[in-house]
């Protein structure tokens, strides 16, 4: 007799082994084939990108002291696919030791041929409805990863005040037995006004950026600083000519001294605040957290090494004017732990608002249900403020990106130039073959540099 | 368009650099329902099994998964991936922590399967990728938690006992001991069915027993009530299973098998199987077929839970490999058992609640006045609204009871003076004859032993409440539950005395 006349279900478990998942699903799973004429539960494993390539690094690292850019890209890759093999055989022993009635014939794998082929007409079909597009944006930045992550790949703890925190990477905080950094301060420092003697007071709970400030916004109404309209301060390490505007929406005249220092590269409030006032972006860090070569004498420091340094620095100019503990949130990696930075980094991004919608809307109209109900909202919440997905990441191991960027010999082109978006072609074909290929409509283009 | 024709040159004067980047995890993840079908092809899997009916996952990925899954399933092939998403519940450790690899908590399903020893769990710490001070925190917590070790408990322990945990909505804080608990229940099932397997040792079911039985007229009121406690077992878990209750299935089907088949049934047809008299040969079969069914159904019914140890068990049912072509050759490919509407009888079951009853005041009568285990005793069981459901049962009564008779609404002469007497409620009254099976005398002594204890225990308090001061000085609270006390003792030295007049009213009717 037949209860349910059809049940397919797909199940899932990390390849990154994962206790109770496996164990809960498997017990339902196993419930729902019995109760079913024809059903059928499918094995699939993901490749967890980011999990799977950080335990490889440590467990290469731990083995022979080598990392992965040692070994290189095509050989590490192949490194992974060995791990894989050995601890997915583990998994699939739990799962049949578990009592688990999968179909083993149908077995399947997120790198395999048929999902690969899959995520290429994938990111085509997208790309061809114009909702995937490459953009330079400000986004979250893994400096131990050294790759970008999503919004929701974002853990936040809360600092009550002035905290010490263990930083990976960093050769340790002299100052501190442990070694540790000092976060929760917002620290005072001056820039002195270009042809005056005059100084500006500015208050930041992350010093180093100062070495990108292209700005310092007061508010329009401020009375103290009416005099200072369309004035500029002056950097103090590198004597870059920085512009005073005037901004109502950033500004709160009566938090601190009234006056922002505005780092457009390195903060999402000033990003916004830099493209309405097509304000300079200069990026200060190297993709692994060390200053670059725009920060003048602190280039090479690792940022919170360079923190104390700016501050010694700033001290000795006579502009260093204290600090004070500082309630804040900071945002840490969830995959590294890492304290992350907003960068702006060249990623593709898929649009998500129309299917964002159409999902909500699935759940609002009955189509789909999801139990227990308690999760409805939280559905709702995610979706409707959704953001575009950024949907690239700087690793090896996973699908590569089938798009290829296009120059005639002879030509210098910047490929992480959104103007030149227009020579990024996406295709089909895995073997590079020109005539598959067609030209990319960039969704949005903006160029920030 | 092509790249040629976009740049106006000669292929070969074409340069191309592939992107170096990959693509997020949860994009392939997102596309996973089609694209393990053979998405972009229209393959026959992609036909016959898309879109899916269940996705069944942790909460924690609702939106890494399941939301890109769904969007991605609208936006690529205009449909829901899936009308339905059941999200389990997050299992963590005892102390409510999430398991992770980094806190070291994280327990191996194996581990807890085939057990193992606090050396390998702790040596496997040193195997994993966590730096050296966070393995010896690790270690020092997994020697506090299982100095012993984990031991063996088995796949059907773990699911069994996941299972239980599995109340909607709430976090699973999974106590490994309490896994270990349900081993004991897989180790009854196992002898109780084993046991149950000698009553039926001689017997042939038929290819459509439940049916057969059902038709034979060969059933006792007591075959009708398993049968029907059975069905409505059948229906309970069923409903749970559609509603995704699956703790409330797990309980159902263990009640069945625990209050029901072993506690109740297994031991009321114990005589019946026993005599192999030719008048009892009816009784006998239907009590054979009935266990036979219940043991057949029940253990389908705790398949999906509990999959190898039922699959043991009904391997082992006689009658295997001579029941027709439709016979399965695995419990695991076996239909799973339905509830058959006209095969209930509340009627019956209502019945046996009333004999139940009557059956623990029996119980409670021979505990009150110690009778030994072997020595059956003659019951008069007084009932005036239950007449005909008391004695159609007289004899389960007899068997569960430990009775020699059981006289019911005797007339008032035939009941002997020496008994003793338990009201049920004001319908019920069950009486026992004592007469020759009590030491008055030995019991009069206990009692007044207890007497003697009880007494000045209430003395003194009494004379405590009754000290000068003691109202003005004692709290309120301290005041109440003082009274509350007192009274309390009052009742058990009332009771005590009652009881002592009982035994030497007893003891001269018995002189008599």
């Amino acid at each position: 007799m037949v209860m349910q006349p059809f049940t397919y279900q797909v199940s899932y478990t990390f390849l990154y082994m994962d206790f109770n998942i496996l164990l809960s699903s498997l017990s339902f799973r196993h419930t729902f084939k019995l109760i079913t004429s024809i059903a059928q539960t499918l094995k699939g494993t993901d490749h967890a990108g980011i999990a799977t390539q950080s335990i490889v690094e440590k467990m290469l690292m731990k083995e022979t002291g080598q990392n992965r850019h040692d070994l290189g890209r095509e050989k590490f890759v192949e490194k992974i696919w060995d791990w894989k093999e050995e601890y997915g055989g583990k998994i699939t022993n739990q799962l049949r030791s578990l009592g688990s009635s999968v179909d083993w014939s149908r077995e399947r794998f997120t790198m395999d041929k048929m999902c690969n082929k899959a995520v290429i007409e994938a990111f085509n079909q997208l790309h061809e409805k114009g909702l995937l597009y490459k953009d330079m944006r400000l986004g979250n930045w893994s400096c131990a990863l050294k790759s970008a992550i999503s919004d929701i790949e974002v853990d936040y703890i809360e600092l009550e005040g002035r905290t010490f925190l263990e930083v990976k990477s960093h050769k340790g905080n002299p100052n501190d037995k442990k070694g540790r950094y000092e976060f929760g301060v917002i620290t005072s420092f001056a820039y002195p006004i270009e042809d005056s003697e005059e100084k500006l007071i500015v208050a930041t709970t992350r010093l180093e950026t100062m070495l990108g400030d292209t700005a310092v916004a007061i508010h329009p109404e401020d009375e103290r600083y009416k005099h200072l309209h369309g004035k500029f301060v002056i950097h103090p390490f590198n004597g870059r000519r920085i512009p005073i505007i005037t901004d109502a929406e950033l500004v709160d005249m009566s938090f601190g001294t009234g006056a922002v220092k505005i780092t457009p590269a390195h903060d999402p409030n000033d990003y916004e605040c830099g493209k309405r006032h097509n304000l300079e972006f200069i990026t200060v860090l190297t993709p692994d957290g060390a200053i670059n070569d725009k920060g003048s004498q602190f280039e090479g420091i690792m940022r919170y090494d360079a923190r104390i340094a700016v501050e010694e620095a700033l001290a000795e100019k006579g502009l260093y004017f204290g600090k004070e503990p500082n309630k804040m949130r900071l945002g840490l990696c969830s995959r590294s732990g890492d304290i992350l930075e907003p960068m702006i980094t060249p990623q593709w991004y898929v649009n998500c608002d129309g299917m964002a919608k159409r999902a909500v809307d699935a759940v609002r109209n009955g189509k789909l249900t999801i139990k227990p109900e308690e999760h409805e909202k939280t559905w709702y919440y995610w979706l409707d403020n959704i953001r575009d997905w950024c949907v690239s990441r700087q690793l090896w191991w996973g699908h590569q990106i089938p798009a290829w960027f296009v120059t005639k010999k002879g030509e210098t082109l910047n490929k992480n130039d959104m103007a030149n978006n227009n020579r990024w072609v996406v295709s089909r074909s895995e073997k590079v073959s020109l005539s598959t290929f067609r030209i990319l409509c960039p969704y949005v283009v903006r160029c920030l540099y | 368009m092509k790249a040629i024709d976009i740049l106006k040159c000669h292929k070969d004067d074409i340069i191309l650099e592939r992107d170096e980047d990959v693509l997020d995890t949860w994009f392939s993840s997102g596309l996973f329902p089609f694209s393990v079908m053979g998405w972009p092809d229209n393959t026959e899997d992609l036909k016959a099994f898309y879109p899916t009916s269940l996705l069944e996952t942790g909460s924690d990925i609702l939106f890494f998964w399941v939301a890109r899954m769904v969007m991605m399933g609208l936006e690529l092939t205009d449909e829901l991936p899936f009308h339905t998403v059941y999200l389990h519940a997050m299992v963590r450790d005892k102390e409510g922590r999430k398991m992770s690899k980094s806190l070291g908590n994280v327990i191996d399903p194996l581990e807890v399967i085939n057990g193992c020893t606090l050396e390998s769990l702790l040596k496997k710490l040193d195997g994993g990728n966590l730096p050296a001070k966070e393995v010896e925190k690790s270690k020092k917590d997994q020697a506090e938690d299982f100095p012993d070790g984990i031991p063996e408990c088995g796949s059907d322990a773990l699911r069994f006992g996941l299972l239980a945990y599995t109340v909607q909505g709430k976090d699973v804080n999974l106590d490994i001991k309490r896994v270990v608990g349900y081993r004991n229940f897989c180790n009854k099932l196992w002898n109780a069915t084993r046991f149950a397997l000698q009553f039926v040792s001689d017997f042939q079911p038929t290819d459509s027993m439940l049916d057969d039985l059902m038709k034979s007229g060969k059933m006792a009121i007591r075959d009708k009530f398993i049968i029907s406690r059975l069905m409505v077992a059948c229906e309970t878990v069923n409903s749970n299973f559609r509603e995704y209750k699956f703790g409330d299935a797990q309980q159902a089907s263990y009640s069945f098998w625990i209050d029901d088949l072993c506690d109740v049934y297994l031991e009321l047809i114990k005589p019946v199987v026993y005599d192999k008299s030719e008048a009892n040969a009816d009784a006998r079969w239907g009590a054979q077929a009935s266990l036979w069914v219940c043991l057949e159904a029940g253990l389908r019914l705790l398949h999906p839970m509990i999959p190898f140890v039922t699959e043991e068990l009904w391997q082992r049912l006689p009658g295997r490999g001579s029941l027709g072509p439709d016979e399965r050759e695995s419990i695991m490919i076996s239909e799973y058992p339905l509830c058959i509407d006209e095969y209930k009888n509340p009627k019956v079951e209502e019945g046996m609640e009333v004999i139940k009853k009557i059956i623990k005041s029996c119980r409670s009568l021979r505990a009150s006045y110690q009778i030994k285990n072997k020595v059956l005793t003659n019951f008069y069981i007084k009932t005036a609204t239950d007449e005909d459901i008391v004695k159609a049962q007289s004899d389960d009564i007899k068997t569960l009871g430990q009775a020699s008779t059981v006289n019911v609404n005797p007339a008032e002469a035939d009941i002997p003076e020496t008994i003793g007497i338990d009201v049920i409620d004001d319908q019920t009254t069950v009486l026992m004859d004592i007469k020759g099976l009590v030491d008055f005398e030995a019991e009069i002594k206990k009692l007044e032993k207890n007497l003697g204890k009880t007494l000045p225990s209430l003395e003194n308090l009494e004379k405590k409440t009754n000290a000068p001061g003691y109202e003005e000085k004692v709290k309120d609270q301290l005041k109440k539950e003082n009274i509350e006390k007192i009274e309390g003792l009052q009742k058990k030295v009332a009771d005590i005395k009652g009881a002592i007049a009982n035994f030497q009213k007893l003891a001269l009717l018995e002189k008599k």
